[in-house]
């Protein structure tokens, strides 16, 4: 047995905000990234290897340094990338926020982003992809397991996605 | 059905057939549990927009005056093959009803950002651009019973909610250099370039597809565009080269729109919001605290007399702060603890008139 050394409320809010950042959204990207690099969409591939970069630079942040609360979407990759500016996952965050002009749509880019994640899930654990077949249902459950953790801390604001969750009264 | 109609279904029909191996018949069986009497079977997305490849989905809502009851803001999945089709089921008045919220939302002068869902959920500008551009695949075309033109509606909300978008991340883009922390003026700078550049190509009537077609838009469709996004597509490292990033940022943009968008330009019409944030002291010990949040911030002294200074309001503007004030108050939203609000919209009026022009 391990002593979380930090309040429960905070381990579990954040824990669970960064599973759900690895979940659907960073499934989608790696799906968006495949198909674009498959129809030669560069533009595309370009966007969306930046957009996994910085869900995973806000889940190393919540996963490692426990910061709460994620500021609003347009300061939260700057936000997440100053507290693992020093962590070789947060360096490669950065670049690929950034971009650079010899990011082309091409495998290497997967294989790198694919990298990007598989790091992150070390630190995050493992989500299935409720975008598959066979990761919908686990994905389902998963979150409802995740609700009734949130909900057991007392948090008001679980980590589903507000347009999910509207008019639920489990989740506020 | 007309002839535009016909042939935007072909087309439709043809990508499906050609990414998925999958007939719309096929996606029309398997919804059909879905569908209550005469429904519209509507599909919008990059698939329906001639955007996609062989990983996109295909978005349907089945709508219609005598649907039974909604199904929830979560799509339902459907697996066909490779094809993976969300629906959404919903009833025409619950359609209508936003539509009708996103007509008062563009008569007021309030500001609409986010209203509509902020840049990570966008259900519901994606669900008025669904209806409004969508093909019809089966059953009758959607007539709004309450609102002008769903077309015009969904264009003007989607302007006006990118502009609004830009103008909050150049000022925020600005906030950040200010305050020496380069990534966060960057990142807001290429974000205000992109918002600037979705809500011009929205009001050029062409439907929402979400930042990540941006790119392949400005080289298909809004050619003339392509080169204004090129020196923003990679960003800047360090100080010196983020502010002369930023500084184009707003040039480009402002020459784009003809509205100002220097930093006190931009502070007249936005504030600070305290949230509930509070000063606690103890002994020399001086802590902000967020008991909401769960979050408290040791203050020195400089920074609890520049908390002071401001007052016991629930905002204050953000014009006319001092320098130590205002360094605070950025700091406290870049940890997302205190607000950055609009006092007023941005109507499209005054963001297209250079382009009309």
């Amino acid at each position: 047995m391990e002593a979380i050394d930090r309040g429960a409320r905070r381990f579990i809010w954040c824990r669970g905000q960064a599973a759900w950042l690895l979940g659907p959204p960073a499934g989608q990207w790696l799906e968006d990234l495949r198909g674009a690099v498959a129809a030669g969409q560069r533009g595309l591939a370009r966007h969306v290897s930046r957009q996994l970069a910085e869900d995973c630079a806000v889940m190393l942040a919540l996963t490692l340094c426990y910061r709460r609360p994620v500021p609003e979407a347009n300061m939260r990759g700057a936000w997440a990338l100053e507290q693992v500016a020093d962590h070789p996952v947060g360096r490669e965050c950065w670049e690929l926020i950034r971009a650079p002009q010899e990011l082309v749509a091409d495998e290497a880019l997967v294989e790198r982003c694919a990298e990007l994640q598989r790091r992150a899930s070390e630190v995050v654990g493992t989500v299935p992809n409720a975008l598959t077949p066979e990761g919908y249902f686990p994905a389902m459950g998963l979150a409802r397991e995740w609700l009734a953790l949130v909900n057991a801390v007392g948090e008001e604001k679980g980590f589903l996605p507000d347009e999910w969750s509207r008019g639920s009264d489990a989740n506020g | 059905m007309t002839t535009a109609e016909a042939g935007r279904i072909q087309t439709l029909e043809q990508r499906v057939k050609d990414f998925h191996g999958v007939d719309l018949a096929e996606v029309l069986d398997v919804i059909e549990y879905l569908r209550d009497g005469e429904d519209s079977i509507l599909v919008g997305g990059s698939l329906a927009y001639g955007l996609g490849n062989h990983e996109s989905d295909l978005d349907v809502v089945v709508a219609g005056p005598a649907t039974g009851e909604s199904s929830s803001r979560m799509p339902l999945e459907h697996f066909i093959e490779s094809l993976r089709v969300d629906v959404w089921r919903l009833h025409q008045d619950e359609i209508d009803e936003l539509f009708e919220r996103a007509e008062r939302g563009l008569a007021s002068d309030a500001p609409l950002l986010g209203a509509f869902g902020h840049v990570h959920e966008q259900a519901d500008l994606k669900l008025l651009h669904r209806v409004a551009y969508g093909v019809v695949i089966d059953g009758p075309a959607l007539m709004p019973t309450a609102t002008g033109d769903y077309g015009d509606v969904a264009r003007r909300l989607l302007v006006r909610e990118y502009a609004e978008r830009m103008r909050h991340a150049l000022y925020v883009a600005q906030l950040a250099l200010a305050a020496r922390r380069p990534q966060a003026a960057a990142m807001n700078a290429r974000f205000g370039v992109e918002d600037a550049l979705q809500a011009l190509i929205a009001g050029r009537g062409l439907p929402f597809s979400d930042n990540k077609w941006l790119q392949l838009r400005l080289e298909r469709d809004v050619p003339d565009l392509r080169d204004v996004y090129r020196p923003f597509a990679v960003l800047p490292d360090g100080l010196k080269l983020t502010a002369e990033f930023v500084a184009a940022a707003i040039a480009a943009v402002e020459a784009l729109t003809g509205l100002e968008l220097g930093l006190d330009a931009l502070a007249a019409d936005a504030s600070w919001e305290r949230g509930d944030l509070r000063l606690h002291r103890a002994g020399a010990l001086r802590v902000l605290l967020s008991e909401g949040q769960d979050v408290a911030f040791e203050l020195d002294a400089a920074e609890a007399d520049a908390w002071e200074s401001l007052g016991e309001e629930e905002r204050w503007a953000c014009a006319g702060r001092t320098d130590a004030e205002s360094r605070l108050l950025f700091g406290l939203y870049a940890q997302g603890v205190a607000g950055l609000v609009w006092l007023r919209g941005l109507p499209a009026c005054e963001f297209e008139s250079n382009e009309e022009g």
